[in-house]
């Protein structure tokens, strides 16, 4: 995966192009092409790899490239399928069929897998999911990662809710920076990590996380201390300080001590990190500059770095004031060659704020929860100057961005959601069917209306993006918000 | 996945109306994918099944494991408990199909391939109709349907009326505008989902007066009613109300209904004000009594429905357009195939040779095959989007239940036979992790299960044009081991529901003569069952 800014705004927001390789198809005609996105981009929502509602034929009818990146989460796996059987289908891409599209693996979704801090712990982090409360460990996760084989990963992350106490905030920034590490060591070639930053609503402990995370951007990531964390951790000795083992060869012995060779070869069948793993015994002998030496070779045959930043603990409770200022604090740690990825910005002006922060892609679970919810997004991509007290627009229960098509007035509508619209649904369907759609449950308006909110949020992107390459990046998002306000007020006049 | 166990692992409660006739240590086949819940055991059985069968069977070259798409590894248990049961069912298996191969090439020139000329669309039958009850097919776009060869699509008046109402559907352009569907649509006139959904339904000479499900009133369904929403609703093929009785009535109810089911197409007639548009099917009612078939089939094709309009449009010199219910009661499957039967041969000796006929409730691949066979044209189902919904998918070889646990790692398509979307992109594994948990799973198995219809009944139309029939038929039914036992099933309710009704073997004549014209042996009715067993 590649990527470069060509366009900055007058401030953090920039565009730029993500590359990576698609249609490695084994075994069939299908040759490995590049494809090309331009950033801020949005990264699909899907639900165990496909869009919840738009079936693989239909994917097609969106906009291309913009809509081929998309993202899910490896936890949807964990019923139903082995990361055994996803290797032997031959990964993500081969058993959805989707070889020309981007996989990025995230550990949330936002939607029905969301972080659980309380129980996250030292081993692993806990999430919320549709089979119950689950514990996942970088070994596990890094297992299913490993069997599909996505075209980037997210290091896993423990992420809190803005209300947490500083000491918990703390901890999951000092978890989520060696979990990081774990992830690194346990993956194999090839990947293209997105280090996982977290801090709550605290804007030191962003700023931490994000300078942790940095600081792993280079060839020499894997460091003797990663490594070492590894082998600790591996073999439960969390109760020694972990601070401690950075430098220090005495928790080798203690390990060696503690641990037998069977145990050690059983936890760590074939080490991922590319090199032979010593015996327990002759653990201690080895020189640090050893590590670093093997390290630094294996680090150039694999692109086993961190090629990108993830930025999450969003969407978890914090205020909206907040918002940029612990963007930004993120954002300024980070280099500017590499993309920023983040969960749990979902609203048109959420987006809007990482955007100016200087974040590149983003998720897709706010276009889940409209769909679902019976709601068309209408707001227009061109700024037009309209009469914002258009008493119809008002009372039909419009904010300005969104259509609930619940709402009875669309009863008779015998129009597309939007006129002009190129999706599907609005070039085959009218208001007046999918409101009756809604009103029986019919499976069918929650598949035109993900198609329509997809297309019309990816065309909201490319609307940021030639603003920020035409230099109006903060004109567009000030009149957006405005007008956005301006239809609040109005509603409320009215009403 | 046709689930097999041993009896008294079965005999639950809501299975017992399959199963009442097993006694202790028979095999059981159940078809019905929905009713089975887990069981290892059921597998266990049903590849010991599999496995006494091809052992036993071995002379027939056709049916081995290997075409049946059953893996040897998937052969978890043998045959130890109940040796009997399974030489049972074998027996049953080679005995009955080959008896109920002969009778279909026998009737071979009954079929008919045709090409039905609809104001929308043009149609080929034997066509499979996917049902769109509130307007829309669940979980596909038109344009899916149109891609996998969907040629008419039917939806319930009574549903429609109810939501969005014909009078909004009338204003938006009807229903093909409204739903943006290009091709045919067939309406039925609303009165059966008013028997069967509503309680307190009442059915007088004016028509069905159904307590209105929106505010509780009495409300009044007259045929003309019907026919003025059915209007409104703008299908290319509407239906005339019938008065709905269940199949297994009888006595001077049957009598009646049939006859004010001829009163009320005239009604239906008289009331039909776009007859060059939509052309009005009557329906034939007279429950299982030949005589009032026949009163009933002859009254419909003397009235010369307006079907005849059509011939503007038809190369047909005469078209009459015929309803042929055969079957109401769709909950009772069992009678099914034995009403079925009886019914279309009565019908057809009367045959007119453009009579269309539709029969209702016929979903299963089989009763497709079947009627087709016999002469029927058209059928309509939810049985294919609705077993998807709960996770089974229509194979060659039977229901493949995708929730079974052993598709978890099951790396092969669906249907290893099917050039559908979801059979060249998915694995069994990866829809057995989608089913019944997220809707992309009931959206991709329904894609599948009416491509799987609509090419069944695409193949049975050109193998009736090209002589095949007979072929296709063996084909379909020799390299099919799920018909098979479908088939030892049809033959097995049969017998076992005659042997519970008449414990004495005393079937009525009329039973008899019946089960001899549809070829079905129950001659081990007629004596206690236990017999069979030594």
């Amino acid at each position: 995966m590649k990527f470069a800014v060509k366009a900055w705004s007058k401030g953090r927001a920039r565009a730029g192009v993500i590359q990576f390789v698609v249609g490695s198809r084994s075994n069939s005609p299908l040759h490995p092409t590049e494809i090309e996105i331009e950033t801020p981009a949005l990264l699909l929502s899907t639900r165990k790899g496909l869009p919840f509602f738009i079936s693989p034929d239909l994917l097609p009818s969106l906009p291309s490239p913009d809509s081929h990146l998309l993202q899910f989460s490896p936890l949807h796996f964990l019923e139903g399928i082995t990361p055994e059987t996803i290797s032997a289908i031959g990964g993500l891409h081969e058993m959805v069929g989707l070889h020309e599209y981007g996989f990025a693996a995230v550990p949330r979704d936002s939607i029905v897998c969301l972080p659980h801090c309380d129980c996250t712990n030292k081993l692993g982090a806990s999430f919320e999911t549709p089979f119950g409360r689950i514990l996942i460990k970088p070994s596990e996760y890094m297992k299913f990662i490993s069997s599909m084989k996505p075209n980037s990963w997210t290091s896993l992350a423990d992420e809190v809710p803005a209300w947490v106490s500083e000491k918990r905030n703390k901890t999951s920034v000092d978890r989520t920076v060696r979990w990081l590490d774990d992830c690194i060591a346990l993956s194999s070639k090839g990947g293209n990590i997105f280090g996982a930053i977290v801090g709550g609503s605290s804007v030191e402990e962003r700023r931490r996380s994000a300078q942790e995370v940095a600081k792993r951007n280079v060839s020499d990531f894997k460091t003797c201390e990663s490594v070492l964390y590894y082998f600790f951790r591996s073999f439960n000795l969390e109760l020694i300080d972990e601070t401690m083992a950075t430098s220090s060869s005495v928790f080798v012995n203690q390990m060696s001590h503690l641990a037998t060779p069977e145990t050690f070869e059983a936890r760590n069948p074939n080490h991922p990190t590319g090199f032979e793993i010593p015996r327990l015994g002759e653990l201690w002998v080895i020189e640090r500059t050893h590590y670093l030496a093997q390290t630094e070779n294996s680090s150039h045959e694999s692109s086993n770095k961190s090629v990108g930043y993830w930025i999450g603990g969003f969407g978890l409770g914090e205020s909206m004031e907040d918002l940029s200022p612990l963007l930004n604090a993120v954002t300024d740690c980070l280099p500017e060659q590499k993309p920023r990825q983040i969960c749990g910005l979902g609203l048109p002006e959420e987006v809007l704020q990482g955007i100016d922060s200087g974040v590149d892609l983003f998720d897709a679970s706010y276009i889940y929860n409209l769909t679902t919810g019976g709601f068309a997004v209408t707001f227009p991509l061109e700024r037009i100057v309209r009469n914002v007290s258009d008493s119809k627009l008002s009372n039909k229960g419009s904010d300005g961005t969104k259509i609930n098509l619940n709402n009875a007035v669309y009863r008779k509508d015998n129009s597309p959601i939007v006129d002009g619209c190129r999706c599907y649904s609005c070039q085959n369907h009218t208001k007046a069917y999918i409101s009756h759609l809604l009103n029986v449950n019919e499976m069918l308006a929650l598949i035109l209306l993900e198609i329509h909110n997809t297309h019309h949020y990816l065309g909201f992107f490319r609307a940021i993006r030639e603003a920020i390459k035409g230099g109006k990046f903060e004109e567009f998002q000030h009149h957006f918000i405005e007008d956005s306000r301006d239809h609040i007020f109005a509603a409320a006049l009215s009403a | 996945m046709l689930t097999v166990g041993d009896g008294n692992r079965q005999s639950r409660k809501e299975d017992s109306h399959l199963l009442h006739f097993v006694s202790e240590g028979m095999f059981v086949v159940s078809l019905d994918a929905q009713r089975t819940g887990n069981s290892k055991e059921k597998l266990g059985g049903h590849a010991g099944l599999l496995k006494g069968y091809s052992v036993l069977l071995a002379k027939a070259p056709l049916l081995k494991m290997e075409t049946l798409g059953i893996r040897s590894e998937d052969v978890q248990t043998t045959t130890t408990n109940t040796p009997v049961g399974i030489f049972l069912v074998v027996y049953y298996i080679s005995n009955y199909v080959f008896r109920f191969l002969c009778q279909i090439l026998g009737r071979f020139n009954r079929a008919r391939a045709a090409q039905l000329t609809l104001p929308h669309f043009i149609s080929q039958t034997p066509l499979f109709m996917p049902v769109g009850t509130k307007g829309a097919i669940k979980g596909l776009t038109t344009s899916q349907l149109e891609e996998i060869g969907c040629q008419i699509i039917l939806g319930n008046t009574y549903h429609l009326e109810l939501q969005p109402t014909s009078e909004l559907i009338d204003e938006l352009g009807g229903l093909h505008k409204f739903m943006n569907w290009p091709r045919a649509l067939l309406t039925d006139s609303g009165g059966f989902q008013m028997v069967s959904l509503l309680h307190l339904a009442d059915i007088t000479e004016n028509g069905v007066t159904f307590q209105s499900p929106v505010d509780g009133k009495p409300m009044l369904l007259t045929p003309e009613e019907s026919i003025q929403i059915q209007n409104r609703i703008g299908a290319d093929i509407i239906m005339a109300l019938d008065d709905v009785v269940r199949t297994t009535i009888t006595g001077p109810r049957i009598e009646e209904a049939m006859y004010r089911t001829l009163r009320w197409i005239d009604r239906c007639i008289a009331a039909h004000k776009r007859p060059n548009e939509q052309n009005l099917f009557g329906i034939v009612q007279g429950g299982l009594d030949p005589v009032l078939r026949d009163i009933c089939v002859k009254g419909l094709v003397e009235r010369n429905l307006p079907g005849d309009q059509l011939i503007e449009m038809t190369e047909f010199t005469s078209v009459t357009a015929m309803l042929l219910v055969v079957f109401q009661a769709v909950k009772i499957k069992i009678h099914f195939g034995v009403l079925l039967l009886s019914a279309l041969l009565r019908c057809l000796k009367i045959n007119h040779d453009m009579l269309w006929y539709k029969t209702v409730g016929v979903g299963y691949p089989l009763d497709i095959v079947v009627c087709s066979a016999l002469g029927a044209d058209m059928y309509d189902c939810v049985y294919p989007t609705r077993t998807a919904r709960f996770g089974s998918a229509l194979v060659p070889e039977g229901i493949l239940k995708l929730t079974h646990r052993a598709m978890a790692d099951d790396t092969r398509p669906v249907d290893t036979t099917c050039g559908c979307m979801v059979c060249k992109t998915y694995t069994r594994a990866y829809i057995h992790c989608l089913v019944t948990k997220d809707a992309m799973g009931s959206q991709l198995l329904s894609y599948h299960n009416l491509y799987y219809m609509l090419k069944l009944s695409r193949d049975l139309h050109s193998s009736i044009i090209e002589g095949r029939l007979p072929e296709y038929v063996c084909l379909f039914l020799c390299l099919d081991f799920a018909f098979y036992l479908l088939s030892v099933l049809f033959h097995w309710f049969v017998c076992g529901f005659l042997q519970k009704m008449f414990p004495k073997g005393d079937v009525p004549e009329w039973v008899c003569n019946a089960m001899e014209v549809a070829g079905i042996d129950i001659s081990s009715c007629c004596a206690p069952f236990s017999s069979s067993q030594d």
